[in-house]
């Protein structure tokens, strides 16, 4: 409670922009085309601005001096990572629930793009729930990459950019490594659903992985 | 309470401590005494377990420092350490949710004694008042051992005296174990029972104090010039 309290500027802000975009979307749009925009892009502009919010809560922990605090108190540090990084994972699940819940409730007809979509055995509205799954994987994703570097920065002192370089470069590297041997693994599951799977499994993986460098090697 | 065997912790290049090694038992008031960049600071977080020792060993009641310890450790760091957005009352709060035997009473015993009102926002807080409020958050609950660096800093002078007396004659419990560690010898000298003497990371002298003060025919002030200085 007391991240998203100290931090409700940005969380509270993406979560209240969320919720009115999709007030906007209920009563305003009438068109197929910005029904499908509106749905389906503007709540990804937050899978960007979530991460960047949990690595600065760190940042200004630090910079505040308020780490002696809260290092201090009878608890894993890393249980200390994990509060933190609950806190934007709240409000892009509530971002998610509110496009989700969203989607059923638009008036507009897709007519066009019913038409479309109906060759490949899709709908619409099917199609802007799995680009709303799709968004909650990529949160968990970068939420975990933005985590492990909180735990990277933790245990590599010093040289900030050579190792912040060489981080983003490796990210990348195993990110793409492991797509197709995944794809394998889930052979039964629909392709579809793939990459969807794997940015969850990565984004957990990684922050499992920032939690235990930041519970090992944080110091003051 | 407190063990350290032979700890070294080294920042890079730098030593900030060399082979110190302490032993204190239950229920002592002990003198950490050094000027500033001495060392007393880099021994404080490692036996409040926020820093690791290079080498060596530091015991907290028989156990590493760690999380475990820190259930029954105060520490008052030397920064301002408080969210500045929370009030007085939210931040004894949020602390209190943490610690077993967290006493509200005694926190608003402590608040008025240190003269904080409970609405006062942290961020309208004098550095004296921040001071004092680590003060009350560290004595609000039954802590055994309390890690008090240079809680003076900051504080005006007038007030030294009557907080250190408020503590040790009316806070202070019989069994709790308090290090305090400063450069203003002359303020802790009545409280304290033993002392550290810190210089460039190594102590250079620790004893009891009226033991050490006898022997030598000083005071700790001067002491303190002759081995910490």
């Amino acid at each position: 409670m007391k991240e998203l309290r100290e931090h409700r500027g940005i969380y509270g802000g993406v979560s209240v922009g969320a919720i009115l975009l999709y007030v906007f979307i209920l009563t305003r749009v009438e068109g197929e085309a910005g029904a499908l925009f509106f749905a389906g892009f503007p709540v990804w502009v937050t899978a960007a601005l979530l991460p960047f919010a949990l690595a600065r809560s760190f940042s200004g922990e630090w910079k505040a001096s308020t780490h002696y605090f809260l290092l201090s108190l009878p608890v894993r540090s890393g249980t200390i990572a994990l509060a933190k990084w609950l806190a934007p994972l709240t409000a892009a699940v509530l971002i998610f629930s509110v496009s989700l819940a969203g989607i059923d409730l638009i008036r507009v007809e897709f007519e066009v793009t019913g038409q479309l979509l109906e060759q490949f055995g899709a709908t619409p509205r099917a199609v802007l729930r799995y680009v709303n799954t799709q968004y909650l994987a990529t949160v968990v994703l970068l939420l975990g990459v933005a985590m492990a570097w909180v735990g990277v920065r933790q245990t590599v002192t010093g040289h900030g950019l050579v190792v912040g370089s060489l981080y983003v470069i490796l990210t990348f590297f195993l990110y793409f490594q492991f797509m197709s041997p995944f794809h394998h693994l889930v052979g039964d599951v629909p392709s579809v659903w793939v990459p969807v799977i794997y940015s969850f499994t990565f984004g957990l993986a990684y922050t499992m992985a920032g939690f235990i460098l930041f519970d090992r090697f944080t110091e003051i | 309470m407190v063990e350290a065997e032979k700890i070294t912790k080294r920042y890079g290049s730098k030593w900030a401590l060399r082979e110190v090694s302490v032993r204190e038992t239950a229920g002592r008031v002990v003198g950490v005494l050094g000027q500033n960049g001495s060392g007393k600071s880099t021994f404080f977080r490692i036996l409040a377990g926020l820093a690791r020792p290079t080498q060596g060993e530091a015991l907290v009641d028989g156990q590493p420092p760690s999380h475990l310890t820190r259930r029954f450790t105060s520490y008052l760091p030397e920064v301002d350490p408080y969210y500045g957005w929370m009030t007085v009352g939210q931040l004894l709060e949020f602390a209190g949710r943490f610690y077993q035997g967290w006493d509200s009473e005694r926190a608003r015993v402590l608040l008025d004694t240190m003269e904080l009102s409970e609405d006062a926002v942290i961020d309208s807080l004098s550095r004296g008042q921040r001071g004092r409020l680590k003060i009350v958050a560290g004595f609000a609950w039954p802590s055994r051992l309390v890690l008090m660096d240079e809680p003076l800093s900051g504080i005006d002078q007038p007030s030294r005296r009557r907080i250190l007396d408020g503590l040790f004659n009316q806070f202070k419990t019989a069994e709790q174990t308090i290090l305090i560690s400063t450069h203003l010898v002359y303020e802790v000298e009545p409280f304290v029972e033993d002392v550290i003497f810190f210089r460039d990371g190594e102590v250079t002298l620790q004893g009891e104090a009226d033991t050490l003060k006898r022997d030598r025919n000083v005071d700790l002030s001067k002491l303190f010039e002759e081995v910490a200085v």
